[in-house]
């Protein structure tokens, strides 16, 4: 199939991207991200356990079958969203990074300020910058513009499930796009998936979505489905809404 | 001697390097990352990077998250 | 807060096996409840009280959220994580306005109309029943039923708890039918063994905790 996505030149073939938090355990995790199809799986960088007797992530997910997309997740701060983006790259060898900086700890929504500038930063270190931003077509062409391998518009507040809350700025933001648009956070349905990937998104990315399903699998399973047809019917080009029907059957040949 | 791994106290041998901790603690050092005193160490410097006292470390390595 | 769990026990002192509630929820947070509303509808303010802070240190021991059944004061005093509203109930708004954003509420619905005064009260939840016929609820009346059921759920904002004769055996249709989680009482509490009776539902709900999930919680183990 030829329908690829090329983020930071490498190449894709599932516009599903998951997240590996939330999971009621690690083997419905491994499972759901099976089903799911997702090729590139976030991860969050944090203090390793010196417990040694407690599991850890990467005794579950091979990073040769997927790719680990560090996240900045809980950075509140420009500073603390570099560092972790540095010793991310340090610890995984690939400089793709989820840049996450947070403005407000109800919400979770980005401090555009922080992240623009971080994002700045990051570039100029050489790493694959995919922001987590809010629907504001502006501020997505600034962080195109400043370099960012991708742009990720919330659909609706991190966990919400409220689905996307403004399709039209959206849509906006992929009229003069670039740069891969993915929707991150906010997905709660299947459908919220198909109608991101049927406004002509490059794909989706979803955690809780997923991992607080009452059965994360299947939810998997759904999604991976959702986002496939909602790219192919965004790509066969749907039929303009009317207000008026239009017959499907001939007129000609009644014999009434 | 005595050094701060991820924000708590731990002595340590004198001569200790950032690739003999990692081996104390059985952590693979490919699947962290170690930073010393705010600066990233680079894989290839563990063996080479002795630990002195009073030195804080903070050993990161990917966990679940969105 | 979050409605993070999915199996709500109810209290009633009466159908308590071995008629020791405080021991019976103990097995039952043992076994995996996550969520109780504290109901003795017959108890004076005083006695309730008692009750209450009994209960808050219960489920505060297990981890657990504590509602307490139309009592604002009450669930002020002891500390509980929110209150749960019934029809003639001060409104789901005041209480809200009493107990502030962070508090949970829960309110008591049987019909559609209810339902919408609950999501206008901007209650975080609601239970909806008697589904099932049972004993406790024989006072509401004759059960409303599954498919009343899945038009509430389908017209609900809010998670919706399936209440009244919800046990092991009718779960799976409940939850087919678009409940968020199940509301017990008899079927845990009279249970012969309140531990393994909070288990199987609790598994069969899906429940977790929070802290039990893989991943990072905020900001733990930040450099």
């Amino acid at each position: 199939m030829g329908d690829t996505l090329t983020i930071g030149g490498k190449t894709f073939r599932s516009r599903l991207l998951v997240g590996t938090g939330k999971y009621p355990d690690y083997p419905t995790m491994v499972r759901a991200l099976e089903a799911s199809g997702a090729e590139i799986v976030t991860v969050a960088v944090r203090r390793v356990n010196l417990d040694r007797t407690k599991e850890s992530l990467l005794d579950h997910v091979d990073p040769k079958k997927y790719t680990l997309l560090p996240n900045t997740a809980a950075c509140y701060t420009e500073d603390d969203a570099v560092r972790t983006c540095h010793l991310a790259r340090e610890a995984g060898m690939s400089s793709m990074v989820k840049l996450e900086v947070i403005g407000d700890e109800n919400t979770l929504f980005p401090d555009t300020e922080a992240l623009l500038s971080a994002a700045k930063r990051l570039v100029r270190d050489g790493f694959v910058v995919l922001p987590y931003t809010n629907d504001d077509p502006i501020m997505a062409r600034k962080l195109e513009d400043a370099g960012c391998a991708a742009v990720m518009p919330l659909a609706a507040p991190i966990g919400s499930g409220l689905g996307i809350r403004n399709p039209f700025n959206i849509r906006i933001i992929l009229e003069s796009a670039k740069v891969p648009v993915i929707v991150d956070a906010g997905v709660g349905s299947a459908s919220d998936a198909a109608v991101a990937m049927e406004l002509g998104c490059d794909g989706v990315l979803m955690n809780t979505a997923i991992a607080g399903a009452r059965d994360p699998v299947l939810m998997a399973g759904a999604m991976r489905e959702a986002v496939s047809a909602g790219r192919k019917s965004f790509l066969a080009g749907r039929i303009p809404k009317k207000l008026y029907a239009t017959a499907s059957s001939p007129l000609d040949g009644t014999f009434f | 001697m005595e050094i701060v791994v991820n924000g708590q106290p731990r002595e340590i041998a004198p001569g200790a390097t950032v690739a003999s901790l990692l081996r104390e603690l059985t952590l693979p050092a490919t699947r962290v990352a170690v930073e010393r005193n705010r600066e990233i160490v680079r894989k290839p410097e563990y063996e080479s990077t002795a630990l002195s006292a009073g030195d804080r470390l903070e050993i990161v390595t990917f966990v679940g998250g969105g | 807060m979050a409605v993070d769990f999915r199996l709500y026990l109810v209290t009633d002192r009466d159908r308590a096996a071995g008629g020791d509630l405080l021991a019976a929820v103990e097995r039952a947070l043992a076994g995996g409840v996550r969520a109780v509303q504290l109901r003795e509808k017959d108890l004076p303010g005083g006695k309730l009280h008692e009750l209450a802070l009994a209960m808050r240190g219960l489920t505060a021991r297990h981890g657990a959220r504590l509602l307490v059944n139309d009592r604002v004061d009450v669930a002020l005093a002891a500390g509980a994580d929110g209150v749960h509203l019934g029809v003639a109930s001060i409104p789901p708004g005041e209480a809200r306005r009493l107990l502030g954003p962070e508090a949970l509420i829960g309110c008591s619905t049987h019909d559609l109309r209810e339902l919408a005064e609950a999501m206008e009260g901007r209650a975080d939840f609601v239970t909806f029943g008697p589904v099932y016929a049972t004993p406790s609820k024989a006072a509401y009346g004759p059960p409303v039923g599954v498919e009343a059921l899945r038009r509430a759920c389908a017209a609900s904002r809010l998670p919706v708890f399936a209440l009244g004769g919800v046990g092991a055996e009718n779960v799976r249709e409940v939850l087919g039918a678009g409940a968020w989680g199940v509301g017990a009482i008899g079927a845990i509490l009279s249970a012969p063994d309140p531990f393994a009776a909070a288990r199987d539902l609790a598994g069969r709900v899906g429940e977790t905790s929070d802290r039990e999930r893989t991943g990072c919680r905020g900001k733990e183990g930040t450099p």
